[in-house]
């Protein structure tokens, strides 16, 4: 049952290849990051699964390009990565706070509160954290997240509906 | 709108908020329920978190360029000046470590053994000699998704897709029993119940029971049909698919747990079913069949061209 290439046309293309790396690379990347906590080795894993795809270009078509980067992404890390620790850092350049404002107190109570937030989100569940963030940090929106997991958009929605809940709660009862 | 019990009762309405889809009824119900600051808290803060830079340029050009990673390659981020003291500062600022709850399980079996393993949704696993697979016991029940590296059949229970990956491909079933084997540069996965689709080098396969999926080297060969309703494996034989002698000298190493030595090449491959308890008649079968002498020195088994 080998299945021929046929008419497919594959991604060798240099410019089809970049369009694909810029498109899919930096969502990838920043999923297995939230998923299993390590920069750099999501770095790795996402390089070495572009490079695969380089490798085997005349194979994959266009349209299944995705699905095989997701697919080789996720076995290689299933190996090679065990979760541990992240860093996630708070861009400083948010504009929702003008500093000049606030009072002391306010200040550290903020920075009280993010703590807890992120200590919650570490704890939350891995599907529940990883939709969470494509949303909240990519700007992912509920289908997008949807396709790249393979799940439904109801899905996606409980996902998040469940990490909110489970943040609130956390955050309150520390 | 139900408004009392708006926050614990609705599983969606929390995920169509932060997506702005509540209508004004709901929104205003919602703004008057006790969690709301909280919430918009959450919203509002989650959205300026960040990970670590990722620099796609320098990237695609070292895939394009086929330039292999290096050990050198990965410490280059901390001489981009600029993102990297920015970096350096927002970890030193924040200190943001938090750790992830996991529960990987490892479950190995040593050479000359075997190894039978009941998984939380009360799958079952019989683990070939020298095999190791890995879960996360904490996430089993969202995604059943474990990896292989050597040989294992598998009875899985019902209920969503099961998903087995190895270096050489990945295993998807519902329901169903299965046999997969990723040793070295072999891949090979028999059904004998129910579907299995497998993945491999970007290919997908169906099996259905009697069916076998074989690639060697990367190189696939024709879905073979097997007649056996249970690997031989498990029923203390030894089951060679067109083997070459290095293959077939790995697996007897892992199944008798000895050490075999060749000083002697041949193309020729080996198909056909063999002891697992008797070494002797096994190895003897062999080395008539590739016309070798086997002599043991220092409890290594040498086996060299019988002239």
């Amino acid at each position: 049952m080998r299945m021929d290439n046929c008419s497919l046309s594959g991604v060798c293309d240099e410019g089809l290849f970049s369009r694909i790396f810029r498109q899919q690379a930096k969502t990838l990347r920043n999923f297995l990051v939230y998923k299993y906590g390590d920069t750099e080795k999501a770095n790795d894993v996402t390089q070495d699964a572009f490079a695969k795809l380089w490798e085997n270009c005349s194979d994959v078509p266009e349209e299944k390009a995705k699905s095989y980067l997701y697919t080789v992404a996720n076995n290689a890390a299933l190996n090679k990565i065990a979760h541990k620790k992240v860093v996630l850092a708070y861009a400083q350049n948010s504009t929702m706070r003008s500093v000049t404002t606030e009072s002391p107190e306010f200040v550290y109570e903020e920075e009280e509160f993010r703590s807890r937030l992120q200590n919650a989100i570490g704890n939350l569940t891995e599907a529940q954290r990883t939709a969470f963030l494509m949303n909240r940090i990519d700007g992912k929106k509920y289908h997008e997240i949807a396709d790249i997991l393979g799940i439904s958009v109801k899905a996606v929605e409980k996902r998040i509906s469940g990490a909110l809940s489970s943040l609130r709660q956390e955050i309150g009862t520390i | 709108m139900k408004k009392d019990n708006m926050e614990a009762e609705n599983k969606y309405d929390l995920a169509r908020w932060l997506a702005g889809e509540m209508d004004q009824d709901e929104l205003t119900a919602f703004r008057n329920s006790p969690g709301f600051d909280d919430y918009e808290r959450i919203a509002q803060m989650s959205r300026d978190f960040a990970v670590a830079d990722f620099d796609e340029n320098r990237i695609l050009n070292r895939i394009i360029s086929g330039k292999p990673k290096t050990i050198e390659s990965r410490t280059i981020p901390l001489y981009r000046s600029n993102l990297m003291r920015v970096a350096a500062v927002l970890v030193i600022a924040i200190g943001l470590f938090f750790v992830f709850r996991t529960d990987i399980v490892t479950e190995k079996s040593g050479y000359g053994k075997t190894g039978s393993i009941v998984l939380p949704d009360h799958s079952h696993v019989e683990l070939n000699s020298g095999s190791e697979i890995k879960y996360d016991k904490s996430d089993w029940n969202e995604s059943r998704k474990l990896s292989l590296d050597g040989e294992a059949y598998f009875k899985v229970a019902k209920g969503k897709t099961f998903d087995v990956a190895t270096d050489m491909g990945t295993v998807t079933v519902v329901g169903t029993q299965f046999n997969v084997k990723s040793r070295e540069n072999r891949f090979e996965v028999e059904c004998y119940e129910g579907k299995v689709k497998v993945t491999s080098n970007g290919r997908q396969t169906m099996l259905t029971p009697g069916m076998a999926f074989i690639s060697d080297h990367g190189n696939v060969s024709d879905v073979a049909v097997s007649d056996r309703t249970k690997p031989a494996w498990t029923l203390g034989e030894i089951q060679f698919t067109s083997a070459d002698l290095s293959q077939i000298a790995s697996e007897l190493e892992r199944r008798f747990d000895i050490r075999i030595e060749i000083m002697s090449d041949s193309e020729k491959t080996l198909t056909g079913t063999f002891s697992a308890t008797d070494f002797k008649e096994t190895l003897e079968l062999i080395c008539r069949f590739y016309k070798l002498r086997a002599e043991t020195r220092n409890n290594v088994v040498i086996l060299s061209a019988d002239e």
